[in-house]
This record gives C-alpha cells, structure tokens and sequence, in this order.
C-alpha cells in the first residue's frame, strides 16, 4: 500500500462503501468489495481515517467484518461531513489556492498575465499563464473571485464577501448556523461555514436524524438545480438487489422525503418510459443536467393529479384510488393519545368518532399497500379494517396469524 | 459550483491555519496535522509541507518555518455558501435563532442571491401534521427567551401544557434551568433537555415539549453549579439490547437498516438463511415508538429479547386476535387456517435460533 492516498477524486466509490459499513454493516471483505480486494482495503483504511471513532469490528462465520456504529442522537456533528473534506488536488492547486488569494489581498486586481508575474515575483515560483488563468476561471465560478473588463483585459479581484462582513457579530448568528449545519437540505454547507467561524455545537442535539442523507447531496444538488431551471437530467439508477446500473432520462418535479424511514426520492417523469416514477437518491449516480425540458410544464397537471392521493412514494399514471378504512379501539378518558396519534399521521385522510370508545380513519389512497406498515403500528387495537384493495386486507390478517404463531411458543 | 470541492477540505484547512501562525516550528505543524486532521493526514502531508518540493509556502529560517504569504489567508463565502445562507434566513426554524434586527440585516446583504433550494421543492410527505408554530409570534418570543436563558444559564419560570392521556390537558408551573434543544424532523418538533428546579433545591432532568409551554420568564438566578449532560441526555439508554431477527422477506432487511440507521446498532447476516441478526440500544423513553415500528414490518422480523420487550409485542399482538375472533362478519380466522400451510415466514427464525454470533470488539 505504498501508494495509498488519503483523499480520493471520486466520491461516488466512497459513498458506496460508507453505507455499506453504516447502514448495513454485515459485509465482509469478500462480500463487499465491488471491483477488487485492494479497492476494498483502500476504501476501508481511507473510512478508518476519517471515521476511525466510530469503526468498529468482530469476527463471524465468514471472517472479520467491519462496521460503522454511531448513534446519530448522540453525535454533536454529523460525522458524514468529514467524507467531504476528502477531495484529492494537484500541488499547483494548493499553491496557486494560497498565492492567488494572498496576492489579490495585496494588489486588489490583477488580469491573469499579471497575476502569473506577481506570482513570480513575490514567491520565486514559475506558472504557466494558462493554468493561472484557468484557476481565476475557476474560482470566479465559486464565487471566492469577481472578474471585471477594463478595456480589452480582465481583472481579477478577491470577492468581498468576507465572513467577517457577513458576521460581525458571531454570537448572533452563530446557533442558527449550527442548527442549519445538521437540519437542513444540503447542511454539509453549513458545516463548511462552522469550519471557516469555527462554530462548535453546544446547544443541541438531534431525534430521527438520518445522517447518511448528506452522503447523497451532490445527487441532490443535480436534482434541485434541475427542478429549479425546468430542465431534464441523464442519470445512473443502481439496482440494490442486482447492482444493475441502468441509464434514465427524466425531468425530476419534486424530491420526496420520509422523515420515518430515512429514505429520499426524486420524483420524475422518465421521458422512455413515458410515465412518472420515483426514484431512490441513494441508488443514483452520475447526475448530469440535460436542456431545458419544454414539455415541463404541460405535465405539470398530471404530476399534481398522480401525487396528490399516493401514501408514500408509490405512484400510478392512472390515478384510481383505493378507499380504506381501520376502525380503532381508544378509551375516550384515559387514551386521547391514540387519538392524536391518528389525526398527526393520518396524512390526508379522516378521522371520525363513530361510537364510544371507537374512532374510524377513512382514506383514498393509490397504493394502499404502502399504507400497511402504518396500520400495523396499530397492533392491539384494530377492530377492523374494509377496503377496495381487498388481497392488502387479506395480507394483513395473514401477517397477524402469522405473528401470532411467531411469537406463541416465546 | 462543487459541493465536493478541495477548497473546503481539510487540507486546506489545515494549511491555512498553519499559515496564519506565520512563523512555525516542524513540531508544531506536526501537531496541527494531527489534530486538525484526518488519522493519516500528518503521514502525508507534513512532507509535502516541509520537502520544499511540493508545496513551497515555507521558508525555513533559524530552525523554524516563515510563511512566504505577504498577509494572513483567508477565503470569501463561495456562492454556494451565501446561496446556503439565503436558503436559511428564509427557513421558519433557522430564523428561531435570529433576532429580527439580525435576519433583516442578513437579508439586505444576501438580496441579490437567489436561495439554494426553495421549501416546495421538497415533500416530507410523512412528517407529522402536529408539528410547533414557528411562525406562531407567542412561541417565537418563548422560544428566543429560552434560548437566551440556554446561552446565559439563567433559570426560567415555565407554564406549561402537560400530556394528553385524557380530553383535558393539565397546566404546570415550574422553575427550569434549559440546557439543550432536541429537534426531530419527523415530529417536526422542538423539546428542551432541562433540570426542574424545586424549591426545596432539588434538581431532576426533565425534557419539555417546546410546543406545550405557553409562557416563560427569565429570572435572575444563574445556574452555576456543574451539569452532567452526559448522564442527563445519554444515561438514558438500555444497558441490554434489543436482539432483532429479521428475514429477507419484502426487502426487510434493507427497510430495517435504513429505518433503524438512527440507532445504534451491530448487525450480523446468516448467508444460509437469510436472517440478519440486530443488536440495537434505544433510549428508555423511546420504547413505546420503537415497539410500534416493530410491529409495523409484521413478520418478516421477530424480537427476540429482551424478555420484557418480547411480552409487550406477545401482548399487543394477543389482543389483536382477540378483535379478530370478535369479528363474526370477517371471513377470518377460516381462511387464516387455509393459507397456514403456505406461510414459512417464522420457520427461518427458529432454524438460526440457537447459533452463536461472533465475539464484538
């Protein structure tokens, strides 16, 4: 491993291998490695650099499996975030980083010719003027630099937006940025801005947190763009089951969020396959932007029509929903917190008293598959349930026998 | 724009900090790489730094390293991170933590900015419909008290909305020293880890819904004794884990991990039966929301200890088929018997039942 390196380039490789050691962390060296042993190995010694507290291994029937426990209650920061501090750069990245900053504090504006002799001069250091200049580019796009024409040349200058201007006063903004750095989409940004205030968490602490959302921000961040410009995306979806990788075109109208079960979907409509569907963010890669999509807004319709009665995230072109109905048991004096129970996770159905002690919740849902799990929460106190989607009804008293006989003898 | 950009590694980082000391000794570079960065991070870069090969910031002069900088290094907000902030002086919960002067300010220096993301973007389509009224002016002017009473260590009087076991709610009074706020995203919620403080001067760890307090005032005592937070907040775990098979089933497994991912956990996976064996710890409080997520998979899982935990479920699912045996109209449980040869969910539990797990380190 002589030439191992800490700080990768592609970060889709990583991600892979976090969330096998988080999510599922049952994988062995065999098991895992998707392209070689020594892909594995590197990834693993790189995921113990980073995360080396949190790692953790035993030894099963198939050998020594290496796993990643964190309580994510119990974290002051996500510890994700460290992965995107990894990216791997040149020796003239980093050098022309320090030297351009510093001489535009110096010199206020330079064009790229003139920043290359500044260079020189000022550190003794030799740069070709086209890689200067394509570092300028670079980060003008970033926003760090402004460019500026005066006559036929382009000036460079360092932008003003300092930390300092936007924040004179750290302590009045430094709680809400530390709460934006771990609750909101894209908070991998708001650590950057922590790192840069060193900003510390002392005021709070996080429930039904799903940390691994931030490894798949930069999917994300395609997804958003996309939606925000009415433009299509080509993009990578990766089978769990198979690890099929399939290409898909799609124009995405609306990322989908499951506060319970941590997972995140766009929703789109896939142009071949000519219906809407939705897709996992954590089994997509490579996300590229396509033009903007023009038949956008004639779906529009459509797509509000196919979202507004699905449960979750299972959606049908052609919208005919299901009607159900659960009748609960709740005593009226001492359990009024089923009650409320029901009425905050009811979504967008009803729920009605409809004798003492007795409360019904009615809906019209697509799939009411989708919808099961949640009755089943309800275990104990379901007088009935009736619906249209008569095998779903089926399947749960199957799913009650069953259990009933799972746990019979202890 | 790269959100996975060298620029905010931790190289950077590092090298910055270590520029902005102008003049450094080798020893102290070494200790800034150790404690700044990544496991192996001094291994790899300390030689880059000091080869006067690589990265040629430092001039070495009398035994000790002079930055070459002519002032010290700092980066303006990228746009990515002013598009970041704009999106969070624009959220209902982030501007709790602003005083209105401040988000007013904040907003005339971002107004040419457009927001990263805008809310409607985004569905949190089974987030809870009982969540706090940010934008409610009384729990905005609650809320910031309390928070200033965190940051002071001020003592606060609170009145406060108890559960709702019955129709009617019961109103408290108290005096509460806030330590922490505890967002969840699901319930879309603000509670407040606090001590209550008696008056004969006793003092007992308390979390309020912030949503429930309906009136507060900082007084003028300060709290200074020491507070375990470690014992408040996290000494309220199970010592015992939840052991948890589960089969492959309806994709259980994946469901299970990722659902259960906020936990912390050790998993092991039987290749011949298919089961994944779960070691879970969960906090004291949380047992009941646990236990209705359990039985929310059905049987494609089984707890399997501990003993306590196991009656529970026996209980809740007994008085299932009891309303299953009351319904004479159901076509149940007649053809639960007829589909009983067909079901083989529970056989793969008890095959791997007796099998030992590897040693945990």
């Amino acid at each position: 491993m002589a030439d191992f390196q800490e700080l990768i380039k592609n970060f889709n490789h990583l991600r892979v291998y976090i969330r096998a050691f988080y999510i599922y962390g049952y994988g062995t060296r065999n098991t895992i490695s998707q392209k070689s042993k020594r892909t594995y190995d590197n990834e693993k010694r790189r995921i113990a650099s980073y995360l080396g507290q949190y790692m953790k291994h035993y030894y099963g029937k198939k050998g020594k499996t290496v796993f990643l426990s964190i309580d994510s209650a119990a974290i002051p920061q996500n510890p994700f975030y460290k992965a995107y501090q990894s990216k791997s750069f040149t020796d003239n990245d980093m050098m022309l980083h320090f030297f351009i900053l510093d001489r535009l504090e110096c010199k206020k504006m330079l064009t790229a010719g003139q920043m290359t002799d500044e260079i020189s001069f000022a550190y003794g250091e030799m740069f070709d003027v086209q890689t200067v200049r394509g570092k300028l580019r670079e980060y003008e796009k970033e926003g760090i630099l402004q460019s500026r024409k005066i006559g036929k040349a382009l000036y460079y200058e360092k932008s003003k937006d300092t930390l300092e201007k936007f924040f004179p006063k750290k302590e009045a903004v430094e709680d809400c940025i530390v709460f934006a750095s771990e609750s909101m989409p894209f908070s991998v940004i708001g650590s950057y801005i922590c790192n840069g205030m060193h900003l510390k968490n002392n005021y709070f602490l996080w429930k039904h947190h799903f940390i691994a959302h931030t490894l798949d921000d930069m999917e994300l961040l395609q997804m958003v763009k996309a939606i925000e410009q009415d433009r299509g995306v080509e993009l990578v979806n990766v089978s769990r089951k198979t690890n099929k990788k399939t290409t898909l075109k799609g124009i995405p109208f609306l990322i989908l969020v499951s506060t319970q079960t941590g997972r995140r979907y766009v929703f789109l409509y896939a142009d071949k396959q000519k219906r809407f569907m939705t897709l996992r963010l954590d089994c997509i890669q490579n996300v590229t932007l396509l033009e903007k999509a023009q038949h956008k807004q004639g779906l529009q319709q459509k797509a509000a029509e196919v979202l507004q009665t699905k449960w979750g995230t299972s959606v049908k072109w052609q919208n005919i929903p299901e009607h159900f109905e659960m009748t609960i048991f709740a005593e009226d004096k001492t359990e009024q917190f089923i009650v409320e129970r029901l009425k905050r996770e009811k979504r967008f159905g009803t729920v009605k008293k409809i004798a003492k002690n007795t409360y019904c919740f009615s809906i019209d849902t697509a799939d009411t598959n989708e919808m099961m799990n949640w009755v089943k929460t309800f275990t104990g106190r379901i007088i009935d349930i009736t619906g249209k989607n008569q095998k779903m009804i089926n399947r749960f008293y199957k799913d009650m026998y069953c259990m009933a006989q799972l746990y019979e003898d202890g | 724009m790269e959100l996975f950009s060298e620029i905010y590694g931790i190289y950077y980082d590092i090298v910055t900090k270590i520029l902005q000391k102008q003049c450094i000794t080798a020893y102290e570079i070494n200790e800034m790489a150790q404690k700044y960065g990544f496991e192996e991070s001094a291994l790899q870069m300390i030689p880059k730094l000091l080869d006067g090969k690589s990265w040629r910031f430092l001039e070495k002069k009398q035994g000790k390293y002079v930055s070459k900088l002519q002032k010290s290094p700092s980066m303006p907000l990228t746009t990515l991170e002013k598009q970041f902030l704009k999106a969070v002086i624009e959220e209902k919960r982030c501007r709790l933590f602003l005083e209105e002067e401040e988000q007013k300010r904040l907003k005339q220096l971002l107004k040419d900015v457009p927001p990263l993301f805008r809310e409607d973007m985004f569905d949190m389509f089974d987030q809870y419909q009982d969540g706090d009224d940010f934008e409610n002016k009384n729990y905005q002017q609650i809320f910031r008290s309390i928070h200033r009473a965190m940051r002071s260590r001020h003592i606060v009087i609170i009145k406060y909305l108890g559960g709702h076991r019955s129709e009617k709610r019961m109103l408290h009074k108290g005096m509460f020293l806030p330590l922490k706020w505890e967002y969840s995203q699901k319930d879309d919620k603000f509670r407040i880890y606090c001590i209550k403080v008696e008056q004969s001067g006793k003092a007992n760890p308390m979390v309020l819904n912030m949503g429930r307090i309906v009136w507060a005032k900082q007084t003028e005592k300060i709290w200074n004794k020491p507070v375990d937070m470690e014992k408040i907040v996290y000494g309220r775990k199970v010592k015992t884990p939840i052991v948890i098979k589960i089969t492959s089933e309806r994709n259980a497994i994946e469901r299970f991990l990722i659902e259960f991912s906020t936990y912390e956990k050790e998993s092991e996976y039987d290749e011949q039966t298919g089961v994944c064996t779960v070691r879970m710890w969960y906090v004291k409080n949380d047992e009941t929301e646990v236990l209705i997520k359990l039985l929310g998979f059905g049987p494609v899982l089984k707890v399997m200890s501990p003993p306590f935990f196991v009656k529970q479920i026996k209980q809740r699912i007994d008085k299932q088929m009891q309303w299953i045996a009351k319904q004479k109209t159901s076509l149940y449980p007649y053809q639960i018997r007829e589909e009983k040869n067909s079901m083989q969910c529970y056989d793969v539990f008890t095959e791997g039942e007796n099998k030992s797990h590897g040693e945990m380190e």
